[in-house]
């Protein structure tokens, strides 16, 4: 079983769309996926149409893996389920960080679902704060969604600094590019810059496209509504890429 | 989740859409996902050895269509094997059509375990399940799915008579989702008036709670209809019986009808010689289930068992010799070696090419090109022979020999004088052990037997003459079948204790038979002009196998005094016979 955490410290920037659309072609792919929605607004759920779990979080968090277990949803496609969001993520972060060896707990809670999951993917909040390095620690890879300005820039260089400072392995981020429009001669630069640093970006780009901004109105991954547009096929593309660097 | 593994209902008939969305309700939308067809076989060998061991095996037809868990991978052919001892299922797809043995399966899980199972017996059809799916979900407010539905229309029809009646019938299945299975529940149950034996108190039960109420409510008010309406409603998630055992019900398929119950269900105080016919009849019949297999060729198991019963049936009136009338007996005996003499030659020539595998892997390199001829006239001789016993089987000397034979299993009446005497032609006289009881003679016979086991093994040593060893075997032989014919005679205990500590002696000394019986039948069918690599291969066979044959008898003193060392303490006899009418 593999962790993919869709991250990234900017919000809007592609993590919601990213995530739905990779679940929804890795479970295609066979995979036996599981999308667990971080984000207590619940984007992720939202584009299944999966309402947020009523069921109360036990307070326990050493019971967390059977409470987990119990929160998990089906989803309309065929290998994929989902744990929709929880107001109650938002304390997450407390919880963890109440938590002895806190950095490694929300790996082992997750590894737990390795005979039932081939790949667990992460829909991750833009804030984070203490959550964000159990997310480093639990992930295998970090898919970085970025949008190639300047100000996207800084943000990456910060987590790579990070990423030093606190000696996780470069190896794990896994950065693309988002909402790429050719035609913004910036963004074509920042690409090119970027992409000499000391990270390989991944090949494939996802374009800017109305596509995407459609989801919310089909709420259903592009491949059901948008079978042959570009973004769907980037999409696509993207996971095979990622599927072969898991 | 293949459709034979979800839960069903059984309908009365196919609902159409407005009838279904009515029952579901103003808060569930009813979609259509999909819809295909499918065609299902269901395998099994002559002897129901599958079923036997509560297992079913299914082959879908390759279809274009099924290519999901629901619908079954079956782009190309599939098969499923499902029941006792095995963990879900075990499936192998694509297949270019339905296996006929095991070695037509690629290796895998259910490879081996069909192997194990089959043997050399060979699958057919023996059901045909054509069936018509649509796929259908039920939605939530927001559209999610809650529940999918699957109607299935199904025609089934038994491949085993000719004239193929169809069944008609209509199965609701469900397919749940994970984390919505109180959901799931509460549609099941608004969806009871559907099925077939569904109960007035169950319909004027049905549930009033709504899909917004909230879980906990939703769960608890689940678990109460529950428990009201069983056993009509199974949660969802739970795995039905498997529905292929009504497939053969509904076809009129009984498999437990066509064999021989085991043990044979006797009584103690019958009349021994009754008794005898009628289990004699018993082993006819099974026999006889086996010419059609024998005529077509379909696999080296019909002949076999043919053979099989007959040995049965010589043996059983040779070991009870005195329980019959002389006569009876001579004419039983002489027409069942006249049914078994025509099957002898095909047999040996089966088994040959049976052990052909290991004969060559017994070769060294240069021999192998000699046997490869030797195996190919081999193979030449074996298509005679078995058109010689089509012949046979076809001809009229085949069906006089049936008629003599079933007459002479005729039971006679009981013991009234002048009823005996209008049985000819083996009745003039009062034969008196025909009427005594049946257990009383067994025991006798078996202790006998036993004895004689032990006396032939003491004699034997190291240096005993092999003809010697040969006799021990027959006797060890005779036991061995007066324990599995008589079994429900005997104590349990003492039947699996001597058939455990049986199994070991007979194998070494049946092996040291084999090989003797195998060299003999070897050097047989080499011609006296048979080219010289022929000759190489073939002597240099018998040399092996005459090693193998010195080999086991090395083991026979050491299994002989392991056998000899079980008690073997019979029951005490039911003695004291219906009737005795002179003191002979
Ligand atoms: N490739 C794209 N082209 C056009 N619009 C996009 C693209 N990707 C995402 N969007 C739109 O941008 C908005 C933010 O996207 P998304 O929710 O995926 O980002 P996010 O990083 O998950 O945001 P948040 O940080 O709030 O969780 C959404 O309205 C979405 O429809
Ligand atoms: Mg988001």
């Amino acid at each position: 079983m593999k962790i993919l955490a869709v991250y990234s410290m900017k919000g809007g920037v592609g993590k919601t769309a990213s995530a739905v659309n990779l679940a929804y072609w890795a479970a295609r792919s066979g995979r036996r996926t599981l999308l667990i929605d971080l984000d207590p607004q619940g984007a992720s759920s939202f584009y299944f149409r999966i309402k947020p779990s009523r069921k109360s979080w036990g307070k326990r968090f050493f019971k967390a893996y059977e409470e987990l277990l119990q929160h998990i949803k089906a989803s309309d496609y065929e290998h994929l389920d989902v744990i929709p969001a929880h107001l109650s993520f938002r304390h997450f972060d407390v919880l963890l960080n109440s938590l002895e060896k806190r950095r490694s707990r929300l790996k082992k809670i997750l590894r737990g679902m390795k005979g039932e999951y081939d790949l667990v993917i992460l829909d991750c909040p833009p804030s984070i704060g203490k959550l964000s390095e159990s997310v480093f620690n639990a992930a295998d890879r970090l898919l970085v969604p970025v949008i190639p300005t300047t100000l996207s820039e800084r943000t990456f260089h910060q987590l790579l600094d990070f990423f030093e400072a606190e000696d996780y392995s470069r190896k794990k981020l896994l950065p693309f590019f988002s909402m790429v429009q050719q035609q913004k001669s910036m963004h074509r630069n920042t690409q090119s810059n970027l992409t000499n640093g000391k990270v390989r970006f991944l090949e494939t780009s996802i374009p800017f496209s109305a596509d995407v901004e459609n989801m919310g109105e089909h709420r259903a991954p592009l491949d059901q509504f948008a079978r042959s547009k570009p973004a769907n096929q980037a999409y696509r593309q993207l996971w095979q890429e990622v599927e072969s660097r898991l | 989740m293949t459709p034979e593994e979800t839960t069903g209902w059984l309908l009365n008939t196919a609902p159409d859409r407005n009838r279904l969305k009515k029952l579901l309700g103003k808060d569930v939308r009813l979609t259509r996902e999909d819809d295909w067809a499918d065609t299902r076989l269901l395998l099994d060998d002559v002897d129901w050895q599958l079923w036997q061991k509560g297992l079913t095996l299914i082959y879908q037809q390759a279809s274009a269509e099924c290519d999901s868990s629901i619908k079954g991978k079956a782009r190309e052919g599939c098969c499923r094997l499902q029941g006792k001892g095995i963990k879900g299922l075990l499936e192998q797809a694509a297949l270019p059509g339905p296996p006929v043995f095991w070695w037509d399966l690629p290796e895998g899980p259910l490879q081996k375990k069909l192997a194990g199972v089959l043997g050399l017996y060979s699958l057919r059809p023996v059901l045909q399940v054509e069936q018509q799916h649509q796929l259908l979900a039920c939605r939530d407010d927001e559209g999610k799915i809650l529940l999918r539905i699957e109607l299935v229309e199904q025609q089934l029809s038994s491949l085993r008579c000719e004239e193929m009646p169809r069944h008609h019938r209509v199965l609701l299945h469900f397919h749940p989702l994970r984390g919505y299975e109180s959901e799931a529940l509460l549609l099941q149950q608004r969806l009871l008036p559907l099925k077939a034996d569904v109960t007035s108190q169950e319909v004027a039960g049905l549930p009033t709670a709504e899909l917004e109420a909230t879980e906990q409510e939703r769960t608890e008010q689940a678990r109460t209809e529950q428990e009201r309406t069983k056993p009509g409603i199974k949660s969802p998630g739970k795995k039905s019986l498997n529905e292929s055992c009504d497939w053969l019900a509904i076809c009129g398929l009984q498999p437990a009808n066509e064999l021989l119950p085991n043990p044979l269900p006797l009584q103690p105080d019958e009349a021994a010689g009754a008794a005898i016919l009628r289990m004699a009849s018993l082993y006819w019949q099974q026999a006889r289930r086996y010419e059609s297999g024998m005529l077509a060729d379909t696999d080296t198991e019909f002949l076999h068992q043919y053979r099989v019963n007959l040995r049965r049936i010589r043996s059983l009136l040779s070991l009870m010799k005195q329980t019959l009338p002389d006569e009876q007996g001579r004419l039983l005996r002489g027409l069942l070696a006249d049914l078994a003499r025509p099957t002898g030659r095909l047999r040996d020539l089966d088994v040959l090419l049976l052990e052909k595998v290991r004969y060559l892997q017994m070769l060294p390199e240069a021999f192998q090109a000699g046997f490869q001829s030797l195996l190919r006239s081999v193979e030449q001789q074996r298509r005679k022979a078995h058109q010689a016993l089509v012949a046979h089987l076809m001809g009229q000397e085949y069906s006089r020999f049936c008629q003599a034979l079933e007459a002479a299993l005729q039971p006679v009446p009981a013991s009234e004088n002048q009823l005996v005497a209008f049985h000819e032609p083996f009745h003039e006289t009062f034969h008196e052990p025909f009427h005594e009881p049946l257990q009383q003679q067994v025991l006798a016979r078996m202790q006998r037997c036993h004895r004689r086991v032990l006396r032939k093994g003491r004699r034997i040593t190291d240096a005993t003459p092999d003809e010697e060893v040969h006799q021990l075997r027959i006797e060890c032989k005779k036991l061995r079948y007066l324990l599995d014919f008589f079994a429900s005679l005997l104590p349990d205990a003492l039947v699996q204790q001597q058939l455990r500590s049986l199994k070991r002696l007979q194998g070494i000394l049946g092996n040291f038979n084999d090989f003797a019986v195998q060299q003999a039948f070897l050097l047989q069918q080499l011609q006296p002009d048979a080219p010289e690599g022929q000759q190489a291969a073939v002597h240099g066979l018998v040399a092996l196998l005459h090693q193998q044959q010195r080999q086991a008898r090395s083991q026979v003193m050491q299994a002989l005094s392991d056998y000899a060392a079980q008690p073997f303490n019979l029951p005490r006899p039911f003695n004291q016979p219906p009737f005795k009418q002179t003191e002979a």
